[in-house]
């Protein structure tokens, strides 16, 4: 469903060269639920920018759904994103002014695609139902404890229907007990909805919940038997 | 339709989280829009104390005059009669509509002093009027010495600062030159039953840099069959209608006679340029308030940019276009001018209600023909005010604007990190 291939991005930091990713390729399949290790500042952001359409490599191809969008301008690219991919960030990144209900609901306000009213309502209940959160659709973000705005984030990814969802370190800003548990949820959406997930972590006991498992090191990746 | 509705419901929602940064922005705005209003009252109370002063001192609330073709003012009369009368057609229309109006003879006469047996050197404006219709009417005009004599063919009242400058009192004999219809000149001898003046407006005196009014009041009939003029014929109509309801119908009249339409308001246009210094004033001190206004709304509008990068950065990882942004900040900025201009406009409006008396402006007077000044709200001006902060808060917000879409989301969370 995505696939990459040797896919390179260099960054300049003042003026030496910073090889983030050295010629990346690989393959996810639908339904999987695919997991990156590697330690800091081993290009792991990176891949997953470039694979969920944030930016573009410098060579290298990139398929989603078999339509190449290495070359993509960046409008077209948010397109892309707006009706293939979902992200999960680290620090939630929820919009703070607006409840629970109105932050999942966002992501279907920017699709060009009509969606029925009533269509949202069913897609964003089940979703806030799937996540726990049914006593806090009414609230704002900042009444809700870390993991709970983790969840928030969770619906609000999924709520376009996405083929794939990209997770950077998702649970890197909860202690690990709620990670686990935001974890669980994620393979559980995974099994239920087949749903594709892409994470990447630092945390090894969090990555008994892929199917399978990539290693990421100074740019290079390579695929890890689970 | 449901895009718009949504950045509505969203900009509410986005004005109320940046308290200080919006209260700030708000106080600017909100100060500006009271400043444009009161402004617009400025003009206006010079506009309706002028044309009151005018229409109960001297003109009418406009008049029309038969100087054909010829571009004068009031204060310029014309040492020939015209060659054609005001038509009766338009006299007609007046009859028919039973407008308040009165006929006049305008001619400039050369006054001719007897001792020194030499000409003076302004001609004034010999008015023609029907005493008794417009006595009344010019209720501002006050008999200061001398008084009023029916049963005096030749009696004239003359313009105190006029009669002044001549050292004529009431009683005089003078002498006046004048064009009758057959373009002969002749002499004219008439007595000074009195001297008129302004009840209201005192402060002009001495105000203006040219004399106000050369004007000599004189019995319509009279000067009729002096001139040969033929009866029921006029130079000039004067016409009271403060509401402007015959306005339109007889300005186009006049043009169709090719006559020439003059309204009060024009008056002190012309005579003391008040208006054109007031609308100076207002613009210059408009023009300070928008560039303040730019200059602050531009800043606090970077700040809350920087504010919100992540925010955005998420929308556009969301998949946000650039274009959806934009009209997203752009309705948000459109809705907060609106909410604080309504709000000036309903605070002014208040302050408006309860003004009390008016504000005296001492020796600024002038400015209000003497009157005082009652802070009014004006349409025009909300709407003038209205479309200033909507592009002034366009214009600052452009550039922040623009700095949006240019956001890229993997900078910024990397930001976010630090
Ligand atoms: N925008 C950028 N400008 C300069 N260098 C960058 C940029 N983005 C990434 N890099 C560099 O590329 C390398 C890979 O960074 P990346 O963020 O992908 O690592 P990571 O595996 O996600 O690390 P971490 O686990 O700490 O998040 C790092 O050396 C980083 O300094
Ligand atoms: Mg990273």
């Amino acid at each position: 469903m995505i696939a990459l291939e040797e896919v390179r991005k260099t960054y300049l930091l003042g003026k030496t060269k910073v090889e983030a990713l050295k010629g990346v390729t690989f393959q996810i399949n639908k339904g999987e639920m695919v997991c990156l290790m590697g330690p800091s500042g081993s290009g792991k952001s990176t891949l997953l920018n470039l694979a969920g359409c944030l930016d573009r490599p410098d060579s290298g191809k990139i398929w989603i759904d078999g339509e190449e969008v290495s070359l993509y301008s960046l409008k077209k690219l948010a397109g892309i994103r707006s009706s293939k991919i979902g992200f999960i960030f680290q620090a939630f990144n929820l919009i703070p002014v607006i409840n629970v209900y109105e932050n999942i609901e966002f992501p279907l306000m920017i699709k060009k695609e009509k969606i029925s009213e009533k269509e949202k309502k069913t897609r964003i209940d089940n979703l806030i139902q799937a996540v726990g959160l049914e006593k806090f659709a009414k609230h704002r973000p900042d009444e809700l404890s870390g993991g709970q705005r983790q969840r928030v984030a969770i619906a609000r990814a999924l709520v376009s229907s996405p083929e794939i969802v990209f997770a950077d370190e998702p649970t890197a800003n909860l202690d690990s007990e709620t990670g686990k548990t935001i974890l669980e949820l994620l393979a559980s959406l995974n099994q239920n909805k087949k749903t594709t997930f892409v994470f990447a972590t630092h945390d090894p006991s969090i990555t008994r919940y892929a199917t399978s498992l990539f290693q990421m090191k100074d740019g290079i990746l390579s695929k890890k038997e689970i | 339709m449901n895009t718009v509705k949504n950045f509505i419901k969203l900009s509410f929602k986005n004005i109320r989280r940046h308290p200080v940064k919006n209260f700030l922005i708000g106080i600017v705005i909100f100060l500006a829009s009271i400043l444009f209003l009161f402004n617009g009252s400025l003009k206006e109370n010079a506009e309706s104390a002028w044309k009151d002063y005018f229409s109960r001192t001297f003109t009418g609330d406009y008049h029309i005059t038969s100087y054909q073709g010829l571009d004068r003012d009031y204060t310029l009369p014309s040492f020939t009669l015209p060659r054609k009368m005001i038509s009766s057609q338009i006299i007609d229309y007046l009859d028919k509509n039973q407008v308040v109006y009165s006929k006049r003879i305008k001619i400039g006469a050369a006054v001719y002093d007897d001792k020194k047996s030499e000409f003076k050197g302004s001609l004034p404006a010999l008015i023609g009027i029907d005493w008794e219709k417009e006595l009344a009417l010019l209720s501002n005009l006050k008999i200061v010495s001398g008084r009023f004599d029916p049963d005096l063919p030749n009696g004239i009242l003359v313009w105190k600062e006029y009669a002044d400058s001549l050292k004529w009192k009431a009683g005089d004999e003078i002498t006046l030159y004048m064009k009758d219809t057959e373009k002969n000149t002749y002499p004219y001898s008439f007595r000074v039953m009195g001297i008129v003046n302004h009840q209201e407006g005192a402060s002009l005196e001495g105000k203006g840099v040219i004399q106000m009014f050369p004007a000599l009041f004189v019995s319509y009939q009279y000067l009729a069959l002096q001139l040969g003029i033929e009866d029921n014929q006029a130079v000039e109509i004067a016409v009271w209608d403060k509401e402007g309801k015959y306005e339109k119908d007889l300005k186009k009249l006049a043009e169709e006679n090719s006559l020439q339409y003059f309204q009060g308001t024009q008056g002190y246009g012309i005579v003391f340029g008040i208006v054109e210094l007031l609308g100076f004033f207002g613009s210059s001190i408009a023009a300070l308030i928008l560039v303040i206004l730019v200059v602050a709304t531009l800043n606090l509008n970077m700040m809350g940019f920087f504010e919100r990068r992540k925010e955005i950065g998420s929308l556009v990882a969301m998949g946000a276009r650039p274009f959806w942004l934009v009209g997203l900040l752009l309705m948000e900025m459109v809705v907060f001018a609106t909410l604080v201009f309504a709000l000036a406009c309903g605070f002014y409006f208040i302050l408006t209600q309860t003004g009390g008396k008016g504000i005296d402006f001492g020796e600024m007077a002038v400015f209000f023909a003497g009157k005082k000044f009652t802070a009014g709200f004006e349409l025009q001006s909300v709407v003038n005010g209205y479309l200033t902060i909507l592009i002034v808060s366009f214009i600052s917000s452009i550039y922040p604007i623009y700095l949006t879409t240019k956001i890229n989301p993997v900078d910024v969370f990397r930001e976010a990190e630090i």
